[in-house]
């Protein structure tokens, strides 16, 4: 036997030593598995209006960045965890961590599951990546790995006195220390943090709060509330409200035939289209401070101008709704944990997707909503901020700051109920 | 003064809403002495039964009521014969556990079928008010209020003039005796337990141009149609129907004296009052044995 026939000829030598990287990353890649993030949002329960709304926007992001190839060559597997309530929050983030071995979790809709879930998730030594929960101390709170991309209950609620200031009042032709302003929202830690971030801004430009009454998100009857505003008459109304109780409000505002100047909602009930499906015409003209629900074009990057088409595209194929500002925020936030810190980190390990969360610098205008990601020392996104829309033809329109801006306000001061 | 009276009025048209939903509820505990747990999530079916007809037939909740009302009829029917009846002579907490369970099974299969979005009908009577003089009255809360002490009274005339609802008063005073002068005992049950789900299919219709509707709004109103239900005497309509127009007035001055945020706090401190003062609830009598339909 000729030793000859023993040796693999040179050429097949060198191109087996050159496919070796490429079958060893790819077992690598195969041993490694998918990326498991597991999403905590209340999927029932009275919060599974918003939600399932956020959650339905992570999935359109993540299932977008798997159709585009994943993360070096992973895919992502998001896994549902049903945060029902503050207890479930916890045991769900548990069973994901302990059964299915997640590390990276995001969420969470409310404050309630977000704290307590982002808690949980520290102590199992995973990464937490907040995008909706506004809880002020959120992030005062000495977490490691916990990073709040979206706003805090001052960034949800403070565009609604600057733009009665700067917009508002001038359309009013009152000067904003002349103003008067009830202040009006549901007693949760939600209503009660964000009413008082649009007390405090509100103080700080000279407006006067004349009112400032909290009541339940369950009631069922505000017409009190509405009598109470009858007698004062403040100038505007700023409200902090669910969805059924903004629809409760402006229905018994309406048959009462009562109506201030001008009507500025914090987001929640007065951003989501169920309150256009409930009270059709009569929506036309309120405004609502917001996460930002687009925009403007101009002020995108190319690649997030894409990324907007083809989140409105997939979202409307899946879900056949158009998305509003819940969905799109669960995308951005999505979009911004998979691509920008998973995607940039040296491992899907905690400690390095915090060293990735910390170096992250994405310029404004780089996500559909117009934010950018930097973080500061506390794990608070410098780069995310609040808008104000406008529900114009019962659709949600975008009139603040600049460069979401895609509408003038109209309807200033709000017309009659049967001019709406 | 016009405050008072606007007030007074907010609250006896609200008042009579929470007295129309439990109405039903304390019928059934009155003669089956089952609480249900599941009260609230029937009235949710209704509401999505009168918004569905309302969306996709273009029917008025007005004129789905006589379709819906016998839908729930017969959906009380079968829930009895299902899962009450198998449990009457099971101690207390079996009846508690299997509505509970019922309960949080319904909201489910609602929350599967039609997912968690808030859904509205809107009629152009919806917010339509009168005036007189300085007072606003909405005419569908007016309609409510009409409906729902016509149909307390409907109720407590059908048990106190017909052979079944003298039937259903003598299970309530005391089922052995009543089965032992021939009234068929079972039958009772299941034509009151199915009453007590019409009855809040009404209040659904009723309710539904006025609230939008999710698989959790049965849930959310109906805490205080237990209020109402204990305030009142379990098992007495006089009582459900005084009771909830009491909540509603009290809820409707607290909410503008003292705030909206204390609204609870107030009508929950003059329950417990109450209830030191009288035990069995204005109404009720001792055991809550006897249903009163005076």
């Amino acid at each position: 036997m000729s030793q000859s026939k023993h040796c693999l000829p040179r050429r097949k030598v060198l191109g087996l030593l050159a496919a070796a990287p490429v079958v060893l990353t790819s077992r690598s890649v195969l041993a490694q598995g998918p990326i498991k993030i597991g999403g905590i949002f209340p999927l029932t329960g009275g919060n599974s209006v918003f939600g399932n709304q956020n959650y339905q926007g992570v999935e359109t992001a993540i299932d977008l960045v798997n159709d585009r190839g994943g993360i070096n060559g992973r895919k992502i597997q998001l896994f549902k965890g049903d945060g029902n309530s503050p207890q479930a929050a916890i045991s769900e983030t548990n069973r994901l961590a302990s059964r299915e071995g997640v590390r990276i979790f995001v969420g969470s809709s409310t404050s309630a599951v977000g704290m307590v879930a982002s808690q949980e998730a520290e102590r199992n030594g995973a990464f937490y990546w907040e995008g909706m929960a506004v809880a002020n101390n959120y992030t005062e709170r000495d977490f490691k790995n916990v990073f709040r991309m979206g706003l805090s209950a001052a960034g949800l609620g403070q565009p609604a006195p600057l733009y009665t200031a700067q917009v508002l009042a001038p359309m009013l032709k009152i000067d904003p220390k002349n103003l008067n302003v009830a202040v009006v929202a549901e007693d949760s830690a939600f209503g009660v943090d964000v009413s008082k971030a649009v007390i405090d801004q509100a103080e700080k430009l000279g407006i006067k709060i004349g009112l400032r009454e909290f009541y339940s998100a369950k009631t069922t009857d505000l017409s009190p509330l509405v009598l109470k505003l009858r007698s004062l008459d403040p100038d505007m109304i700023i409200a902090t409200q669910f969805i059924n109780d903004a629809i409760l409000l402006q229905r018994q505002m309406k048959e009462m035939n009562y109506s201030p100047k001008a009507f500025v909602g914090t987001s929640a009930g007065h951003s989501t289209l169920s309150l256009a499906e409930a009270i059709g015409k009569d929506v036309n003209g309120i405004f609502s401070s917001s996460f930002p629900l687009e925009a403007n074009l101009s002020s995108l990057t190319a690649e997030a101008r894409a990324d907007r088409e083809e989140f409105v595209k997939r979202y409307e194929a899946k879900y056949k709704v158009t998305p509003a500002v819940q969905e799109s925020l669960g995308f951005v936030v999505g979009v911004a944990l998979a691509r920008d810190i998973v995607g940039r980190a040296a491992s899907d390990g905690a400690s390095d997707l915090r060293d990735a969360s910390l170096k992250v610098d994405v310029p404004v205008g780089s996500y559909i909503n117009g934010w950018g990601l930097k973080f500061d020392d506390k794990g608070q996104n410098q780069r995310a901020f609040g808008s104000v829309v406008q529900w114009q033809d019962q659709k949600m329109m975008s009139v603040y700051p600049e460069a979401n801006k895609v509408r003038d306000p109209i309807m200033v001061p709000l017309p009659a109920w049967n001019a709406r | 003064m016009d405050i008072y009276i606007q007030l007074a009025l907010s609250g006896l048209f609200i008042g009579g809403v929470y007295a129309l939903i439990s109405v039903g509820l304390t019928l059934v505990f009155g003669v089956l002495r089952v609480v249900n747990f599941a009260h609230g999530e029937y009235l949710t079916i209704a509401m999505y039964l009168t918004y569905f007809m309302f969306q996709r037939v273009g029917i008025d909740p007005f004129v789905a009521s006589v379709a819906v009302v016998p839908l729930m009829f017969v959906l009380g029917l079968v829930t009895e014969r299902l899962l009450i009846r198998p449990t009457l002579e099971a101690p207390h907490v079996v009846q508690v556990f299997v509505t509970f369970a019922l309960s949080l099974l319904l909201q489910n299969l609602l929350l599967t079928l039609f997912t968690s979005d808030f859904r509205s009908i809107r009629t152009p009577y919806a917010t339509a008010a009168f005036q007189i003089g300085p007072l606003y009255v909405s005419w569908l809360r007016v309609a409510v209020f009409v409906v729902a002490l016509m149909l307390a009274g409907g109720l407590a005339a059908f048990l106190k003039y017909t052979y079944i609802g003298s039937a259903i008063r003598a299970t309530a005073q005391d089922r052995r005796s009543a089965r032992l002068v021939g009234i068929n005992v079972d039958q009772v049950y299941a034509v009151t337990f199915a009453l007590g789900c019409a009855l809040v299919g009404a209040a659904g219709i009723l309710l539904s141009p006025l609230f939008p509707v999710n698989p959790y709004t049965g849930a959310d109103m109906i805490l205080i149609s237990f209020v109402v239900v204990v305030l009142g005497g379990m098992g007495s309509i006089a009582g459900a129907v005084v009771a909830g127009l009491s909540i509603g007035i009290v809820e409707s001055f607290t909410g503008y004296f003292a705030g909206g945020e204390l609204k609870q706090l107030v009508y929950f401190v003059l329950f417990m009052v109450v209830l030191a003062v009288r035990p069995n609830g204005l109404f009720g009598r001792k055991g809550a044995e006897v249903m009163d339909v005076t």
